[in-house]
């Protein structure tokens, strides 16, 4: 048996033993290969239908050595990734419904089978789509919304979730950063200005922490289901506001929100679900510093090679764009937009 | 190194096209998309080749002036960034600002030339 013989019929196994019988596996896809996870499209049998249904398997994460800052960095994987998931769409965040966490027995690694979610997460389409335009205008409310509701998770629940407040992330990323030990004026800079600016936050919620186009599932009219949750921790709600906020999750869009919609809307229907006030000021530090945060994830990423010993073009590719936030920081710093 | 032909440029144009042209269109999924990141990565050192050099003299000699020291780029880099989180220099210092932005500007010449133009 071939290895995708192999995988396939492992599976289907798997399929069968969670989710029902009989199974009969095809239009097996692999969609991505990222270096944390692995993510298939499938179709099975169940009873007398065919379901299509999506598989994302976890990979273990490059051995750290002692006391790597990496190694802090929140990841939540495997089966913590699959309770997420359900936890959110009992909050009433949309999510794709998970069918089956894989465990040992499956012999797949730690991942999870969900049902498959119909919509687009390409930015560039639904930016530019015709067919999105009804999404689009209803875009920047529906994420305040969405994100209400994800702060409001009860966090006790989630107990693998870590503290990951803004002084705690500024202060982790500068060590994430000076373990790259390539220094970067314009990053030192941003970690400068981020110790200056740093706001001040009482509230630790559920955070999602990767908001943004490309992890949103979306139909022509609403977003259809919010995924990977795999950075998601708990810390300063307004951070996620100005993630979505920053130009790299624009997308080349001209508005601040995802490329899409005005500050004004998001705040309003955020305020509005969430019940408490948003300081424009407090988000802009977020979309500031998120800016700093991915050209240092950037800078990780296109060092990454050397650690795991294994070269993908995508990453080497997104160690190319450290430039474009610290482009984009600079020109927020200057008060330019 | 003799002046071999074919030029560095020269070849890595033709890989880009050929492979643009010839296998792309049968690539789906993962592999179209890994095929796809490739090409712009091919096209980013081919600009690397035409305008890393200046862009490099131009780093190194304002470096120079900002550190007062003289080194290779990494040391100099390497000074000023102490220079900033050790607070020795002002952060508002239209120099170091201007430092910042023409080399953040350059590099994006290079490795993505229409996030300028955004």
């Amino acid at each position: 048996m071939g290895e995708q013989e192999e995988f396939a019929a492992k599976l289907e196994a798997a399929v069968i033993r969670h989710i029902g019988p009989p199974g009969g596996i095809t239009e097996l896809r692999r969609l991505t290969g990222g270096a944390t996870k692995a993510t298939w499209s499938f179709s099975a049998r169940i009873g007398a239908t065919r379901e299509p249904f999506i598989l994302q398997l976890s990979r273990p994460r490059a051995r750290l050595s002692e006391g790597d800052a990496l190694a802090e960095l929140p990841r939540v994987v495997g089966k913590d990734d699959a309770m997420m998931m359900i936890a959110a769409a009992e909050a009433g965040v949309p999510a794709p419904p998970v069918r089956a966490i894989l465990d040992e027995a499956d012999g797949l690694g730690p991942g999870m089978v969900m049902s498959f979610v119909p919509g687009e997460t390409i930015a560039r389409r639904i930016l530019r789509g015709d067919e999105f335009a009804p999404l689009r205008a209803g875009f920047a409310a529906q994420c305040g919304e969405i994100l209400a509701r994800i702060h409001a998770m009860n966090a006790a629940e989630l107990p693998f979730l870590q503290r990951f407040g803004a002084a705690e992330q500024v202060e982790l990323y500068r060590r994430v950063y000076d373990a790259c030990d390539h220094p970067q004026p314009a990053i030192e800079l941003g970690f400068r200005w981020a110790h200056d600016h740093l706001p001040d936050h009482r509230r630790y919620a559920v955070l999602h922490g990767d908001f943004r186009l490309g992890n949103l599932i979306c139909g022509n009219e609403r977003i259809k289901a919010v995924i990977d949750w795999e950075i998601a921790a708990l810390g300063d709600p307004l951070q996620d506001l100005g993630w979505l906020c920053v130009k790299t999750w624009r997308f080349g869009g001209k508005h601040p929100v995802g490329g899409i919609g005005a500050r004004a809307d998001l705040f309003a229907a955020y305020e509005r679900a969430a019940g408490i006030s948003v300081d424009p000021a407090h988000v802009r530090f977020w979309e500031a510093f998120g800016s700093i945060k991915w050209a240092v994830m950037c800078l990780m990423k296109g060092q990454e090679h050397h650690r795991t010993g294994r070269r993908s073009v995508e990453q080497l590719a997104i160690g190319r764009r450290m430039e474009e936030p610290l482009h984009d920081f600079l020109q927020l710093l200057a008060g330019e937009e | 190194m003799p002046l071999s032909l074919s030029p560095a440029a020269d070849m890595l144009a033709t890989i880009r096209d050929y492979l643009e042209a010839e296998i792309l269109p049968g690539l789906r999924d993962d592999k179209w998309f890994n095929v796809k990141v490739a090409l712009n990565m091919l096209a980013t050192v081919e600009r690397e080749l035409r305008l890393g050099p200046a862009a490099n003299a131009e780093e190194a000699s304002r470096l120079a002036a900002l550190t007062g020291s003289q080194g290779s780029l990494e040391e100099l880099n390497r000074l000023l960034a102490r220079a900033i989180r050790a607070g020795d220099i002002d952060l508002a210092d239209p120099e170091l600002l201007d430092h910042l932005r023409r080399t953040t500007a350059d590099a994006l010449r290079i490795n993505n030339p229409q996030w300028l133009a955004r």
